[in-house]
């Protein structure tokens, strides 16, 4: 048996964040009682968020309260989204408010634990001891998440849960999701059940409801998530999933009453108050959409989920209306806050521009947008979405642009051209847009260049030319960054390379990131799972050496 | 200039006081734990005062939580956050706090508890309410507190005893939502056990809902505070 060590901190990369220098002084003494001795502090969220780029922390003391800027929930949410804090890492938020405001405000993130203020060293020592301890335990399947490989991850749950753990029902709600995340939807159904079984827990009943809700079961789903608004009224996850299954069933008042309702109980979440929005605007009721995208603006301000888009629709709104001067003034609004934002944004912006101009009828302007577009397009074709790429292509040919509009339309078909609902949708638009003659050949043309570059690199693979394979996918990937096939395939002439000449670091890190985008394409495949295996293998094999 | 923007919004200002009072009472209590801590004063009559202030200031704490829980209770905007915890390490937790105080007065604190008995509460608020009837007993006990834990049919039972000359007549009731009168004529004392009954009210499973007891059944007939969570 190991002799028990002494627990203590001792080389455990610690962040603490509060607006408060006494407070900051205070936790860094608290820590460094127990061995803590690399620890960074700091006194605003955006800051944080830098350190955390910088450099990837164990442990995350947060407070909720940092003054002007963001908040605490705003720090996790941007950290969550921009994969800055794996699983296995710890955040807490530190809080002198009642936490359950804060869990209410609280859309799709929540921490490890909250800390409610004034707290001793002693209870901060045990709440890190017992996270720290449940984490370890999870550390494989941290590992796995962080790689977005989840049928690993969940293999390895059903493992620790045939070990009749004491933590079951966190390991059963972590199946549960995975479960959903992997899109196995009945496996999810079932961990959550088990839960419910022995006790109603709000999350237990929620994640059911929602496994439901992805086997369109949406009946029993509305069932589910009613029972739970009127066992816990204030538990608003519940009318977020409610409101969409209202969508689904095609009652899209109900959708913006339930959600109406939410937002009252939990004014603070941007994501809430833009579901909120948007179903108003669909409902035509300019009113409420107005109110509802104001907030959206106001509230996202400091936050990651700020977006061009929500300009744009306000401004739109405003168009419906009949305030011109209103919708222009939203516009510049717009123009000015993304301007300098990523390159991303930047082109999500011009193209809302380009669009509302031509709805104004102002077409010298949304040509002078188009431009702009362009140029932006040119240098990061990455960039563009395939969402935002069909309209600023059915742009470009409306104003009468055809070549730009043929250039994005190749570009959308290199990014998908196997999916056919696209391509029936790029010749839907193109035939609206009154040149559908051109469209099939446009399309078929593209579609041939890309399965001939495929082909290609496919014998190179085969024929043992792999480092030229590799190169050669890589660079397609770039320009390509949503087409399956191309991401598999440069994924797989990589692994095929390191299992012929062995694993190294900056391959595996590269074959992980096109394995990622695949997961995030969200079409899970047979291919994808053995390159998973085999990707995981490779991994071991170093680890080994 | 419109009426509204001179409105006070008195929510507003207390959420940012109270904030203020928190950060305050946080560095107080931390400065006082490390003068408290120091070996130089180990077991001498300021080593006790600075307890005494430590305990003065954790009080003020948690009257402050609770006049916010009870405001929040009836403005309807309060609701419990039920999670799986295991009873002894509340239990334990509770008694960590506390153990330095009675340390130094000499009682004894004792917990009986089985390891793996897992309940379905909130932790927050339990664990205020078990801390706040330890701060009772230490007042009123003779030199032993137990903390014990068990499942009691569909209940699980949270029993705060101690040996001091049990609670007054009229302080003793039964369940709470039979809705006993409470005399907050006794202070902190009554406002703390109007507290947990309301919060242990407000523990739903199903149609069972918490309550609490007090009794003098305690050890060697002193009082003995009962919590029952469905």
């Amino acid at each position: 048996m190991k002799s028990p060590k002494l627990w203590s901190l001792q080389g455990k990369s610690i962040l603490v964040v509060d607006d408060f220098p006494g407070m900051r002084s205070m936790m860094r003494g608290m820590l460094s009682a127990y061995g803590a001795d690399d620890i960074t502090d700091t006194s605003n969220g955006e800051e944080a968020i830098k350190r955390m780029h910088d450099k990837s922390f164990d442990i995350v003391l947060c407070d909720y309260n940092l003054g002007e800027g963001k908040d605490g929930q705003q720090v996790l949410e941007e950290a969550k989204e921009d994969n800055l804090l794996p699983y296995s890492s710890i955040f807490i938020m530190t809080t002198a408010e009642n936490s359950m405001e804060m869990v209410m405000g609280a859309a799709e993130y929540q921490p490890d634990d909250y800390l409610s203020k004034p707290f001793t060293k002693q209870v901060l020592q045990t709440r890190l001891k017992r996270l720290l301890a449940r984490k370890s335990s999870l550390r494989k399947i941290a590992r796995a998440m962080q790689r977005k490989d989840y049928s690993h991850a969940l293999s390895l749950c059903e493992k620790q849960l045939a070990l009749q753990p004491g933590n079951r029902f966190e390991l059963l709600r972590l199946k549960g999701e995975l479960s959903i995340k992997a899109q196995r939807f009945d496996a999810a159904a079932a961990a959550f059940a088990e839960v419910m079984a022995e006790r109603e827990l709000p999350w237990a009943k929620l994640g059911y409801g929602e496994a439901l809700y992805h086997r369109k079961r949406y009946e029993e789903a509305k069932t589910t998530f009613k029972e739970l608004i009127k066992a816990s009224p204030n538990y608003v996850f519940a009318h977020d999933w409610l409101a969409r299954v209202y969508e689904k069933l095609e009652e899209p008042e109900m959708a913006q009453e339930i959600l109406t309702e939410a937002t009252e109980k939990s004014p603070k979440a941007v994501l809430r108050q833009r579901a909120l929005a948007e179903i108003s605007h669909q409902n035509e009721d300019l009113d409420s959409a107005e109110e509802a995208y104001r907030r959206v603006m106001r509230l996202g301000k400091n936050s990651c989920y700020k977006s061009p888009a929500d300009y744009a629709s306000l401004s739109r709104v405003y168009l419906q209306k009949g305030n011109n001067e209103e919708a222009m003034k939203t516009l510049t609004l717009m123009k000015k806050e993304f301007h300098r934002g990523k390159s991303g944004d930047r082109l999500h912006a011009i193209i809302l521009e380009i669009m509302l101009y031509r709805d104004m009828a102002r077409e010298d302007e949304a040509r002078k947008g188009i431009t702009e577009a362009m140029t932006l397009f040119r240098d990061n074709p990455g960039g563009l979405n395939t969402l935002l790429a069909m309209d600023l292509a059915g742009a470009c040919y409306g104003l009468g642009l055809k070549e730009e509009g043929d250039e994005i339309v190749r570009h959308i078909v290199r990014n998908n051209h196997e999916d056919q609902d696209i391509l029936d949708g790029v010749q839907g638009m193109m035939e609206d847009c009154g040149i559908g003659d051109s469209a099939a050949d446009l399309i078929a043309a593209t579609r041939d260049e890309v399965i001939t570059l495929n082909n290609r690199g496919v014998e190179m693979a085969t024929n043992g030319a792999l480092q030229d394979s590799i190169k050669l996918f890589a660079q397609a990937a770039d320009g390509m960054p949503e087409n399956l096939a191309i991401n598999l395939n440069a994924a797989q002439s990589l692994i095929m390379f390191m299992q012929r000449y062995g694993a190294a670091p900056e391959f595996l890190e590269q074959t992980q990131s096109y394995l990622m985008r695949v997961q995030s394409l969200n079409k899970p495949s047979q291919k994808q799972d053995k390159l998973q295996i085999a990707y995981r293998k490779l991994v071991t094999s170093l680890a080994k050496a | 200039m419109s009426n509204n923007a001179q409105k006070l919004d008195f929510a507003t200002v207390i959420a940012s006081a109270v904030h203020d009072m928190k950060n305050s009472l946080t560095l107080l209590l931390d400065s006082l734990d490390d003068a408290a801590s120091e070996q130089s004063i180990a077991t001498t009559p300021l080593q006790e005062k600075l307890l005494q202030a430590q305990h003065e200031g954790k009080r003020l704490n948690r009257n402050l939580i609770q006049l916010l829980t009870l405001y929040r209770l009836e403005r309807r905007q309060l609701f419990v956050n039920i999670t799986e915890n295991s009873v002894a390490e509340l239990l334990e937790d509770v008694a960590m706090e506390n153990r330095q105080l009675l340390d130094a007065r000499n009682i004894k604190l004792e917990i009986d508890c089985e390891r793996g008995l897992i309940g379905f509460f909130d932790y927050e608020i339990i664990s205020g309410i078990v801390n706040t009837i330890i701060n009772n007993s230490y007042r009123y006990t003779k030199n032993t507190i137990r903390l014990s834990g068990e499942k009691q049919g569909r209940y699980l039972c949270i029993y705060i005893e101690d040996d001091g000359p049990g609670y007054p007549q009229k302080m003793l009731h039964g369940e709470s939502n039979k809705n006993s009168p409470i005399d907050f004529q006794t202070g902190s004392t009554g406002l703390g056990l109007y507290f947990a009954a309301q919060a242990a009210q407000m523990h739903i499973n199903g149609k069972r809902h918490g309550y609490t007891e007090t009794s003098n059944n305690g050890i060697n007939k002193g009082g003995r505070f009962s919590l029952f969570l469905p």
